[in-house]
């Protein structure tokens, strides 16, 4: 690990407001105690509650064109007002010839779909709303 | 041919990079991270894309995400911009192999100059000087090995074939001191890049940093842009970068840049690329070869009028070089300081809301910043957040333009290193030129920075 690495370690667990860290693989241990010298200034403290709420429901996985009925069995993956458990496919990302599985990632009622089937979507992007 | 270009990049190289594509007509994708879509890029992209969380093993190093998202937004070629996947073979290959191209050179071209010991041996078939040195990976024999460091002669430095950026280097003075430091520099390059092989060259006690910028397209036609000086550097990361380089001959700069030229027809390199080299004695070595567009590019601008992102987006277009050798006239001086988001004299890296942005301006004054107010500098990246330049008649005008430039410059919430750019700018070794790349490090020693808060001094 070289400094540079270190530091920008550090500075991460700064922000994310962790105090103690410890690495170890073979031949290197590294322990960072990071003190509130480092804390956010006050001009950071108070934008912290402001971050945009955040989204709770099903989120695309990676990079793919959203299908909202599966490419090979054409029907559709999941209906709203479904009930869906953590974990459970809720939808199809296709990328050329694959499909990634779109996974519900807590318990919940299916909302409305949030994007269009065939639409390009990132990682991150909000699919369905989950209540 | 493409007309829309995915970046694969962040920050102010993104920005630069989707600028020459808006002067080419070109349409751009921004791929990002999830902790980069504040990013101004992002925003005057034609279209947007996620590609991952904000790790950079996960988003900008993630090769099969940063295809598939240019693939599905339309893209014709990926812009990698410096870092990153920028020399990364592989990644060239890939994209190469998904029907798409990669601005910059081949992928075969980044494998031969992007493992030193090939680079090196490439480099003496083409004429082009090197640091006296092994030839080729050490063998495992220790009597070999001493006998080639007797060769060289002390002081030498066992570096790593796989390594760069000063990383896996160990300086070794006398003889009792050799196989424990390869043994432990063979141990730290398996480990930090996966190849084990290990050189030793000549260690120079003094050399300035001078690199040779060239442009080479898909005709057989390359060019040289002149040199840059870029010997103002802490822990082996450049900061300050200027051209000309101060009291070097043109003449001397001149045949090195021709023999960097023809090297890039010898190896079939197309597209920007930098020799690097130490100038010591009135001699230039080869030291290793980046082949991609660099940090410090808009020096050369500057001085030449050239816009090289855009040049390099032409040569991957397939379009021959605008112009010819006699047509480069280096015109004034350029220098460029880098602005980190960091406590200038401690050097913690100082992330976080800006709450404020007034970047400087006025005649001969460029900024290079993705920086807006009420932007976050996250703390997952490089923390360059702008590069400020100064172009002036002479070399001492380029320097006056840059200290009101730094005065002026503002980015309130965050830290930055202006204050230290300041205080070089006023330093009578940078105003004299000519340093070598141990002069910061020493002016910090001999108490540059002592009653500043800094730890280093």
């Amino acid at each position: 690990m070289t400094v540079e690495e270190i530091e920008r370690l550090t500075a991460w667990c700064a922000s994310a407001g962790i105090g103690e860290i410890e690495l170890a693989e073979a031949g290197f241990s590294l322990r960072l105690l990071v003190q509130s010298v480092v804390a956010p200034t006050p001009v950071a403290a108070t934008e912290a509650p402001k971050a945009e709420t955040v989204f709770k429901g099903v989120r695309a996985p990676g990079v793919g064109v959203f299908r909202l009925d599966h490419p090979t069995t054409g029907r559709s993956v999941a209906a709203p007002g479904q009930m869906v458990r953590k974990g459970e496919t809720v939808g199809v990302l296709q990328v050329g010839p694959c499909l990634k599985a779109v996974l519900a990632p807590a318990d919940g009622v299916l909302g409305a779909a949030l994007a269009e089937d065939g639409a390009v979507v990132g990682y991150g992007t909000p699919l369905y709303e989950l209540v | 041919m493409f007309d829309t270009v995915l970046i694969a990049n962040r920050g102010e190289i993104a920005l630069r990079i989707l600028r020459a594509c808006r002067d080419l007509g070109l349409k751009t994708v921004a791929a990002h991270s999830e902790a980069d879509a504040g990013l101004r890029h992002v925003a005057l992209a034609d279209r947007a894309i996620c590609i991952g969380p904000a790790a950079a093993t996960d988003s900008y190093l993630n090769i099969a995400e940063i295809i598939t998202a240019a693939q599905l937004a339309g893209a014709g070629a990926i812009h990698p911009g410096y870092g990153f996947l920028s020399e990364n073979a592989a990644f060239a290959g890939a994209v190469e192999n998904a029907g798409l191209i990669f601005i910059g050179p081949s992928a075969a071209a980044i494998r031969t100059m992007g493992d030193k010991v090939s680079a090196k041996r490439t480099m003496i078939a083409a004429g082009v000087p090197c640091v006296a040195g092994s030839q080729g990976a050490l063998p495992q024999d220790e009597q070999e090995v001493r006998a080639i460091a007797e060769a060289i002669g002390y002081p030498v430095i066992v570096k790593a074939a796989g390594g760069g950026g000063g990383r896996g280097m160990r300086i070794v003075r006398e003889e009792r001191a050799l196989m424990e430091a390869v043994s432990m520099a063979v141990k730290e390059a398996d480990r930090a890049f996966g190849n084990p092989q290990v050189y030793l060259e000549k260690f120079l006690e003094h050399p300035r940093h001078i690199e040779i910028q060239i442009l080479a397209d898909k005709h057989g036609r390359a060019v040289w842009l002149g040199e840059r000086d870029c010997s103002m550097q802490r822990r082996h990361q450049k900061i300050i970068e200027e051209a000309p380089a101060p009291g070097i001959a043109r003449e001397a700069i001149a045949e090195i840049g021709d023999l960097c030229a023809s090297a890039c027809l010898t190896i079939g390199y197309t597209g920007a690329g930098t020799f690097e080299f130490l100038h010591e004695d009135g001699r230039f070595s080869f030291i290793e070869m980046n082949t991609r567009v660099q940090v410090e590019h808009p020096v050369t601008e500057l001085v030449t009028g050239i816009d090289i992102v855009r040049e390099q987006i032409r040569i991957a277009r397939g379009e021959p070089l605008s112009f010819s050798q006699e047509d480069v006239r280096i015109q004034g001086h350029a220098v460029e300081c880098r602005i980190n988001a960091e406590n200038p004299y401690s050097f913690q890296p100082h992330p976080g809301r800006v709450e404020r942005w007034t970047p400087p301006g006025g005649p001969g004054i460029r900024v290079e910043s993705h920086l807006y107010s009420g932007y976050t500098v996250p703390p997952h990246y490089d923390s360059l957040v702008a590069k400020l330049l100064a172009h002036g008649a002479t070399r001492a005008e380029a320097i006056r333009r840059m200290s009101g430039a730094l005065g002026e410059m503002e980015a309130v919430g965050i830290a930055t290193n202006a204050p230290l750019h300041g205080l070089l700018m006023e330093e009578p070794g940078f105003a004299a030129g000519g340093f070598d790349i141990h002069h910061l490090e020493r002016l910090i020693e001999g108490g540059l920075l002592r009653g500043r808060g800094g730890n280093d001094g």
